[in-house]
């Protein structure tokens, strides 16, 4: 009796195993996404060299981004170099500020402000990391742009490389403070009481102890922010200046990878050379990032192994 | 400088008898009346706190320059407390709050003149779990030296022999110095601890529980070291395990919780054979003898 | 012994070095939390002027430059309903396998990996995968379906793992208490486990939604060009070019004709206050359930 009420099947029960099914294939549909992702990307950008007949080796070395609407492969004039290195400065600007100010914030939340102040400042990072970049790109505008201009006249009247860069590092700044912090966080307690008992004074526990233990997490934190700045649109599209031809050095104006897609695409017409030169550049930043946060994942792997977390 | 010494202070390092007060209500007790160590840490009327909670309440008592004295009694009783006392740890906790003196060679080391990184080398400490940083051996051991600004291959090297042989880990490891502090056994990483504690030079060695996470053999060796090094430093331990007070300890301080939700009193302190074979206290005699705990 | 009160003139340097360091993290905090101020003061003294009920309320005249921006306003909350009728129950599906269902191995790390990358993908390359699938591939022209679509793909990094967060901290006791009465796993999923990370699942939801709220590039991207009649009725607008408040809002910066400036900075604080409404009670949301969590705890 009681063998055979257990042998009998739920009624509904094939109804949930179906349920079950679908749940997991919506798991794998994530996958699906980041892969049909690239492959869009590369099947609409390689035309350009297949059907298009633009020359591979011009894509690569040429030293100009024009956008034009041309469908002569000889009359185009567009290479990946200008905004691949636009792109260089303008990441390498965000660094130079969003490092400092993001690790010194960290650290002061983590190791040295009251709990309840690491608690006031991570809302306002997050708070900031929720502001739309294009208000920071009117923002800055309104206020970095004229500034640049009168006191150092680089770039097209304030517009360059560093001026987006200096904007964008407070986009990446939030995101380098709450994973560094995390990260410190980590770092068992008993470290810290270790440095203090043998004589460290704060400075000396936080520089010599906390922050080498914790590198794992603020490297990653490093490559996150990097790949923030590599993506970011609309502050480059606004601040960048613009200019199509390879830059040599961050004060000048020029058009960072994401800034030539978001400028070109819109005017782009159907069977010109332009989209799929943009959707080229579009599967290369894909990778960049992608290999960027590849790393930054191994990298903090390797810290959640170390603590056991 | 600022010397905050007492007449009273002075008078104790030359070896006299400290003279009967009373703290706080209890009745303070010299633990031996035939000691001749001179006391190098003295507690007065020592309460903490934790968020209003109190942990230890007033407690008095002397420690003895080269004994071991063992603190004893149930989890939650205010040991560890108490030791994080003598070097002042308890700072590091925001909710903590100690009231009352520590004398450290008659100076203070709670008053507001006095850094507490300077105290921390002079009251070294050895945590529960051993817990090396993530670092070479050779730069676990240097790390203190190196802190308080000692530098030169040559002299670090010394200090860290020296260090290492002194903890008795030098024969082991001499080949491995270069390799993580963490790819050591169990035993060994509380021991490279030690050396680690020991190359600062401190005075004093308190140690929380530094056995409780290591295998009997390992506990033996620990043990040994401990009484080899009493020869040259003070050692007190936080230990709940009793046998280990017995064999190690030259004193015995007991505390317990109070049934009245009152935590943290000493209850009776004195050499470790009387305590442990004529014990004053009703609850020390219970206590050891296993009736509760 | 050395005296305690003394302090050797290494560590008196040693303490004049901290002093600077900490006084410099101290300077570097401040300055991160300034732009938060500056951002949101510049931009209130700035709009306020121009925000009325005619700019909240009413169509569009002379292309903008008087009348109101309610047709944006609309769409943009419609494209944000949408954002979450595709993304939260594909999200909250995916953080169920993840959390539930998923066995420990090579394919959840892969999984894993992949949420971490979709989240890292640079928002205007959701723009060109949105064009290219449903211009090239699907040949839709609902303009603000493939706007919302493109969104919410985005916004599912976010949906997942906030989601598998909040499933993630309920106590594993829970569970099995409903598995021990006989209820099958899927049930106790749905009317145990979910509501209990219900909060949670509206904090990521909430912070998904005010990102997509205030992503530009990818409807620059499938937007293409900026439609010149901003229409009244719900209708048009599903017929009609997306034309999100953030879009709106970089048009107009961009366009260099005469909108007031005043107007601009009325757009843009329309913008800022639907997406710091939307944050804000995200963050209130999970400060409460954190210290929901430690009075548990205690």
């Amino acid at each position: 009796m009681l063998g055979r009420s257990v042998m009998t099947r739920r009624r509904g029960a094939l109804l949930e195993v179906g349920a079950e099914w679908f749940i997991r294939a919506t798991g794998l549909l994530t996958v699906l996404l980041l892969v049909s992702i690239l492959v869009l990307l590369a099947r609409q950008g390689v035309r350009l060299f297949l059907d298009l007949d633009y020359p591979i080796d011009r894509f690569f070395t040429y030293g100009n981004a024009i956008t034009d609407n041309t469908t002569d492969p000889n009359q185009f004039r567009f290479g990946v170099m200008p905004p691949l290195i636009a792109t260089f400065w303008v990441t390498l600007v965000t660094l130079i500020f969003a490092i400092p100010l993001g690790l010194m914030t960290a650290a002061f939340i983590s190791e040295i402000a009251h709990p309840r102040v690491r608690l006031y400042i991570k809302s306002a990072a997050e708070l900031l990391a929720g502001v739309p970049t294009i208000i920071f790109a009117f923002v800055g505008l309104a206020l970095v742009v004229p500034r640049v201009n009168d006191y150092f006249g680089w770039g097209a009247g304030g517009f360059s490389g560093l001026t987006a860069g200096f904007v964008v590092s407070f986009v990446a700044v939030p995101l380098i403070i709450s994973i560094s912090d995390d990260a410190m966080q980590a770092v068992p307690v008993d470290y810290k009481e270790n440095a203090y008992a043998l004589g460290c004074n704060k400075l000396q526990a936080i520089w010599c102890v906390i922050m080498p233990a914790a590198i794992s997490g603020i490297s990653a934190a490093i490559m996150l922010g990097m790949a923030r700045a590599i993506g970011e649109t609309m502050i480059v599209v606004i601040l960048a200046g613009g200019n199509s031809s390879l830059p040599h050095d961050p004060t000048e104006s020029m058009r960072p990878m994401t800034a030539t897609i978001a400028a070109g695409f819109g005017n782009a017409s159907d069977q010109s050379l332009v989209r799929p030169a943009l959707y080229m550049i579009g599967a290369i930043l894909f990778l960049l990032t992608f290999a960027t946060t590849l790393i930054a994942d191994a990298i903090l792997e390797r810290q959640r192994k170390r603590f056991g977390r | 400088m600022r010397e905050t010494t007492t007449p009273e202070h002075t008078a104790l390092e030359d070896g006299a008898q400290p003279s009967v007060v009373s703290v706080g209500g209890l009745p303070y007790q010299p633990p031996h009346a035939a000691e001749t160590a001179p006391t190098v840490l003295r507690l007065e009327n020592v309460c903490v706190t934790y968020g209003g909670r109190p942990a230890v309440q007033n407690v008095a008592m002397d420690i003895y320059k080269n004994r071991i004295t063992a603190l004893i009694g149930p989890s939650g009783c205010g040991k560890s407390s108490l030791l994080r006392c003598m070097n002042r740890m308890n700072d590091l906790i925001h909710s903590a709050r100690v009231t009352g003196n520590v004398y450290l060679d008659g100076v203070d080391i709670n008053s507001d003149a006095v850094d507490p990184v300077q105290v921390r080398r002079h009251v070294g400490m050895v945590f529960q779990k051993p817990n090396p940083f993530p670092m070479s051996v050779m730069e676990n051991v240097a790390f203190g030296p190196k802190r308080q600004g000692m530098s030169g291959r040559g002299r670090l090297n010394e200090i860290v022999e020296k260090a290492l042989r002194s903890a008795a880990l030098w024969d082991e490891v001499a080949d491995k110095m270069d390799q993580p502090g963490t790819a050591l056994s169990g035993g060994q990483q509380q021991r490279l601890c030690i050396a680690r504690v020991l190359a600062v030079r401190p005075e004093i060695i308190l140690m929380d529980e530094p056995c409780s996470s290591l295998d009997p053999v390992a506990t033996l060796k620990i043990e040994d070291l401990m009484r080899e090094l009493a020869r040259d430093y003070t050692i007190v331990i936080v230990t709940h395990n009793m046998q280990q007070a017995a064999r190690v300890s030259d004193y015995t301080a007991f505390m317990l919780a109070s049934e009245h939700g009152v935590n943290g009193r000493l209850i009776e302190y004195g050499a470790t054979n009387e305590i442990f074979t004529n014990p004053r206290d009703k609850r020390t005699e219970d206590y050891i003898t296993g009736r509760f705990g | 012994m050395t005296a305690l009160t003394v302090r050797s003139s290494r560590n008196q340097r040693l303490d004049w070095l901290q002093k600077f360091v900490f006084s410099l993290t101290f300077l570097a905090t401040v300055v991160v939390c300034v732009p938060v101020a500056v951002v949101s003061v510049y931009v209130i003294s700035h709009g306020a002027s121009a925000i009325s009920w005619e700019f909240l309320f009413s169509g569009p005249a002379r292309a903008g430059r008087e009348g109101g921006f309610f047709p944006v306003i609309v769409l943009t909350m419609y494209a944000l309903l949408l954002v979450m009728l595709f993304a939260v129950p594909v999200g909250v599906l995916c953080s169920i396998y993840l959390a539930e269902y998923a066995q420990p191995g090579r394919l959840l790390r892969l999984i894993n990996l992949t949420i971490i990358n979709l989240a890292g993908v640079p928002s205007i390359v959701y723009g060109l995968f949105g064009a290219a699938l449903f211009f090239d591939v699907i040949h839709t022209k609902q303009a603000l379906w493939v706007a919302s679509a493109t969104l919410a793909m985005q916004a599912l990094a976010i949906i997942i793992t906030s989601s598998r967060e909040a499933l993630l901290s309920i106590t594993p006791g829970i569970r099995e208490g409903s598995l021990a009465l006989g209820v099958s796993k899927l049930r106790t999923t749905f009317f145990i486990a979910l509501p209990e990370a219900f909060p949670g699942i509206i904090t990521g939801s909430l912070l998904a939604v005010s990102r997509a709220a205030g992503e530009t590039a990818p409807i620059l991207i499938v937007g293409a060009i900026a439609a010149t009649n901003v229409p009244l009725s719900p209708a048009a607008i599903v017929n009609d070019r997306p034309q999100m408040l953030s879009y709106e809002l970089y048009y107009r910066i961009t366009e260099g004709l005469g909108l007031a400036d005043e107007r601009k900075w009325g757009l843009a604080l329309v913008l800022l206050g639907i997406v710091l409404v939307l944050n804000v009670s995200a963050l209130l949301l999970r400060i409460k359930i954190q210290s929901r969590g430690f009075e548990k705890r205690n």
